[in-house]
């Protein structure tokens, strides 16, 4: 069995699902493997994995606030349900949104999806760079007197302990 | 004699316990929505806001201390919560007192306990309250299940009026924008915390009570702050207010767009 049924098994299926509703169906690849599950209508992953559902303990998020970019996924295939991107992610996936990426915290799911997340190490290398330049950027163009903006820490790896951050 | 509920039965009678007094119903919410309040108005609700939600992470903290070792999940819960109110990211009030700026107050104005009102006060009150006498879920059943959970509904219908009505840009307004994500976690946390462990009719009464306890407290703090601040305002032309306060010494010099 794998972990994505592990998981769907230990929760109970969405309510929408019970009344025959949108039940947008998520495939999530990361480090090789690949995980499915279904989901709420207008269910965000975050929200999901900040609860300990699926795609929990697989994806790496952090701060839940459009503010880092730990959640950065690759969308594969869906694309075109999603929204624009916002603001934030504007700002922190600059020209990471062309390659097609997305900021999970800031979407809210509505029909299927197929995500990939890359490793920490690469995430380190190709989407954090963007993050800490539109941080550094934040920090330029402040009015005098405003506070200091500072890139998000990089909180260590540990699912399920760590309060924010998945896998 | 009661009944235990299941999981979903209880899920629907928590909801069922805000529903109907939910703060989105309160005359300040509508005139939000509406586009009707002033920015001076806005600037006493921020003034207000940030000693009820300011100290969250302290009710909060009350609540974690009481919960029992053998309830970790919800320990772990409640820890992230505080974690993310004040740490995770930008500190939630920074980002309330920035939009509270906006408006034309000051940090000053905002951490000066002097300018809440008395309801305000008592909604505070209530929150330590829960969190230092109530069982450990009775309290996060009122104080997250009745409270923060309804954030994300009020803030999802504010928001876009912020932006389109009241000209205030992406920035000012991100206090809103994060609330819409972290508080859904949270609220859902809350109900999960509630839902695994009031285990007996007796609990899980008692949790429906003061759910909707915090549901009144919240609506009944939002309707004052109509009848405080927005009501004393209004003018002739029917509209919400004509943006002066009445409280002596603070500024006034960006009205609404």
């Amino acid at each position: 069995m794998t972990q994505a049924n592990q998981a769907n098994q230990a929760n109970e299926w969405p309510p929408d699902r019970k009344r025959g509703l949108i039940v947008p169906k998520v495939v999530f690849h990361k480090l090789g493997q690949r995980y499915e599950g279904e989901v709420k209508d207008n269910t965000n992953l975050v929200v999901r994995a900040g609860i300990k559902q699926f795609p929990f303990p697989h994806l790496r998020y952090g701060c839940g606030m459009g503010k880092c970019s730990k959640c950065a996924c690759e969308v594969i295939a869906g694309a075109e349900h999603l929204p624009p991107p916002n603001w934030k992610e504007d700002k922190l996936l600059g020209e990471n949104l062309k390659r097609g990426y997305r900021l999970l915290c800031q979407l809210w799911i509505s029909s299927d999806i197929e995500l990939r997340q890359d490793s920490d190490e690469v995430w380190a290398a190709t989407i954090r760079p963007a993050e800490l330049a539109a941080a550094a950027g934040a920090v330029a163009s402040r009015p005098v007197g405003a506070a200091p903006v500072a890139p998000a820490p990089i909180a260590p790896v540990s699912p399920g302990i760590a309060p924010i951050d998945g896998a | 004699m009661s009944v235990l509920m299941n999981q979903d039965e209880f899920r629907s009678a928590l909801e069922a316990a805000i529903a109907g007094k939910t703060a989105t119903k309160s005359p300040f919410s509508v005139a939000w929505a509406n586009g009707t309040l002033t920015r001076d108005h806005l600037a006493r609700w921020a003034e207000n806001h940030y000693h009820y939600v300011g100290p969250f992470a302290d009710y909060l903290a009350y609540v974690y201390a009481r919960t029992p070792d053998h309830m970790t999940d919800a320990k772990d819960f409640l820890l992230a919560n505080m974690y993310e109110e004040e740490i995770g990211g930008d500190r939630h009030t920074d980002l309330l007192i920035r939009f509270a700026e906006a408006c034309g107050t000051t940090r000053a104005r905002v951490t000066d306990p002097d300018n809440m009102s008395p309801t305000t006060r008592g909604l505070q009150s209530w929150c330590y309250a829960v969190a230092m006498r109530e069982d450990p879920v009775i309290a996060v059943a009122g104080l997250v299940v009745g409270l923060e959970s309804q954030v994300p509904s009020i803030y999802r219908k504010q928001t876009p009026t912020l932006r389109d009505k009241y000209g205030f840009s992406d920035q000012e307004v991100e206090f809103f924008d994060l609330h819409i994500v972290s508080d859904e976690i949270h609220g859902e946390r809350g109900y999960q915390i509630v839902l695994e462990h009031a285990t007996t009719p007796e609990l899980q009464a008692k949790c429906l009570k003061i759910c909707e306890i915090g549901a009144q407290m919240r609506l009944l703090y939002t309707t004052a702050l109509y009848h405080d601040y927005v009501e004393p305002t209004l003018g002739a032309a029917g509209t919400a207010g004509s943006g002066d306060p009445g409280e002596p010494g603070e500024p006034s010099e960006r009205m609404a767009a």
